[in-house]
């Protein structure tokens, strides 16, 4: 008489959609904003996630990290400045270059950046590798969830971590009601936690405040471009974005605050 | 928010009433009496093992200090009471059973604890009113699956708190020889569930709270004739306990008694999900 819900459905079917239209190609022209988006919020979200990790343990100063979506580092920056290395996992070329100026900037030698999906890594080659395997908001890219996770759980001797929104930012939720863009509707946290708890991998749950410091033109450039993932943009959704952008503007700086989703658990 | 389909608590109550439908009669307060004994030793295991994990995920998130006033739904034998109460400033554990309170009471005594009070009354017949915002944490352990009306429960542990509420939830799921012993006493009839957790999760999701969670594994060790006692009071509820039902009992108590450094013992491994939340915080857009 427990309730059966078939929660690996339920995401494949939600997700899909998105995997399909996220391409390599869309993250290529998103990779300017969102570099700006995490270089004005001086890696704040990734320095959560990586403080919450030393203090829990699942990291350290010897730990050897992979960080699967790295993008323009958001994640591998605060990790790197403190562990011994971070095996960044991007297959967009711009957002590499992003990361690697980024790296450069803080003298960080300890990046090992691989230009592929994470689909096309080959797991047998990184069997137990890694202290921790992390991957922050980019899980939409797997419809086949539960083979992914598995071969995260193939590259980790200690943990995986698996991060992305919790609940829904009021504003953005507004806005892309506003454009009817149905993306946000799905909640990915709750099926994945869930699907999770379905398959008696019973993770941990921690969740965790984050903030976003934009330039005017970042937040305008990414909001386009999320629009322009389902159809080509007209003037209104323009008006929209940039009337929404400006109410929110002040000092030359979008800000936004927002809770972080963290589900994790120790690899047997 | 989240999957508009789905009514948790609903869920939670169906997963109640089918329960009860399988039930010749439902727990009373002097079952927890007659299982005071058998519970007693199986929270006591490893030095407090279970309640001692629990403090420590609460500890290292800084939940937890010497001057906490801390107050438990529903505390048993004192599983939380001993662990906790050296390292707070005061403990009021909530508890009906008159046999649960004298087991507080001398595991307190053991211990030399003294800050403690008893507020001998089923939850819901706590006066919350008169109490509102006086306990920096709130504790209970796998007692909410007694609570139909879930989330009015929940509503009044909030009332009561001014920190943190936790709730330690059993996963419930039964497999191996625990369904064999089932089957064989009560044939087709499906083993009734006990389901915490992930649903009280979701139930609180759903609400607009924001819950962490830390999964924890303790032993639990026993000896057969204390086991006895507890699954005579459990079979009692759902058939009648013949001389048949209690010899399979017996030789299934036989069979999985081991030799341990305590004698010869039942040994049994749980994990629990840790739920804590801040009972003011709401997620974006949740009224």
């Amino acid at each position: 008489m427990t309730v059966s819900i078939n929660w690996e459905e339920i995401w494949e079917r939600n997700i899909q959609d998105i995997a399909s239209r996220t391409t390599v190609d869309y993250w290529e022209s998103r990779a300017e904003d969102y570099s700006d988006m995490v270089l004005n919020s001086a890696f704040h979200h990734g320095e959560q996630i990586r403080q919450f990790c030393f203090s829990e343990g699942l990291a350290d100063s010897e730990s050897q990290v992979i960080d699967i979506g790295s993008g323009p580092g958001a994640l591998t920056i605060p990790f790197a400045r403190n562990v011994q290395s971070v095996t960044a996992i991007e297959p967009a070329a711009q957002m590499i270059q992003k990361l690697e100026e980024n790296a450069k900037g803080e003298n960080l030698m300890n990046i090992y950046p691989l230009q592929k999906t994470w689909q096309e890594v080959n797991t047998r080659q990184f069997e137990k590798s890694f202290d921790l395997v992390l991957c922050c908001h980019s899980l939409w890219h797997f419809p086949d969830i539960m083979v992914q996770l598995k071969r995260m759980d193939m590259v980790s001797r200690g943990y995986c971590c698996i991060a992305g929104g919790f609940g829904t930012s009021e504003d953005s939720a507004y806005l892309y009601k506003t454009l009817r863009i149905r993306e946000m509707e799905f909640d990915q946290f709750h099926c994945l936690f869930n699907l999770l708890n379905s398959k008696g991998m019973r993770p941990n749950v921690t969740v965790l405040p984050y903030e976003t410091h934009r330039s005017e033109r970042s937040a305008i450039s990414s909001m386009e471009q999320v629009v322009q993932k389902y159809r080509p943009l007209t003037s209104k959704d323009t008006e929209i974005i940039r009337d929404y952008v400006k109410s929110r503007l002040k000092d030359g700086i979008v800000s936004s605050n927002g809770l972080m989703g963290l589900l994790w658990w120790r690899v047997a | 928010m989240m999957d508009g389909k789905i009514d948790w608590e609903e869920i939670w109550e169906k997963i109640y009433d089918d329960r009860m439908t399988i039930m010749k009669r439902d727990y009373a307060v002097d079952d927890w009496t007659t299982r005071s004994q058998d519970y007693s030793e199986s929270r006591r295991s490893n030095n407090y093992e279970y309640g001692n994990k629990v403090l420590e995920v609460l500890r290292k998130r800084h939940l937890v200090s010497s001057d906490s006033q801390v107050i438990e739904v529903g505390s048993g034998p004192g599983t939380f009471v001993i662990p906790f109460a050296p390292h707070v400033g005061h403990y009021t554990a909530v508890e009906p059973a008159k046999g649960m309170i004298e087991r507080i009471r001398e595991n307190a005594n053991e211990s030399g604890i003294t800050n403690y009070t008893i507020i001998p009354k089923i939850w819901q017949e706590v006066d919350v009113s008169a109490s509102r915002e006086k306990f920096d944490l709130l504790l209970s352990s796998t007692v909410i699956w007694m609570f139909r009306d879930i989330m009015e429960q929940v509503k009044r542990m909030e009332e009561v708190c001014r920190g943190t509420c936790c709730i330690a939830a059993g996963f419930g799921s039964v497999s191996g020889p625990e369904l064999d012993l089932w089957e064989s006493i009560m044939g087709d009839i499906p083993y009734p569930q006990y389901p915490e957790y992930p649903y009280i999760y979701n139930i609180l999701y759903q609400n607009g709270r924001v819950p962490n969670v830390e999964v924890i594994s303790s032993s639990s060790i026993r000896t057969a004739e204390r086991l006895r006692t507890m699954y005579k009071v459990f079979y009692s509820l759902y058939t009648d306990y013949t001389p048949e039902v209690e010899e399979k009992i017996t030789r299934y108590l036989e069979d999985h008694s081991q030799d341990l450094p305590e004698g010869k013992r039942v040994f049994r491994e749980y994990q629990t999900a840790v739920v804590w939340w801040n009972p003011k915080q709401r997620q974006a857009g949740s009224n």
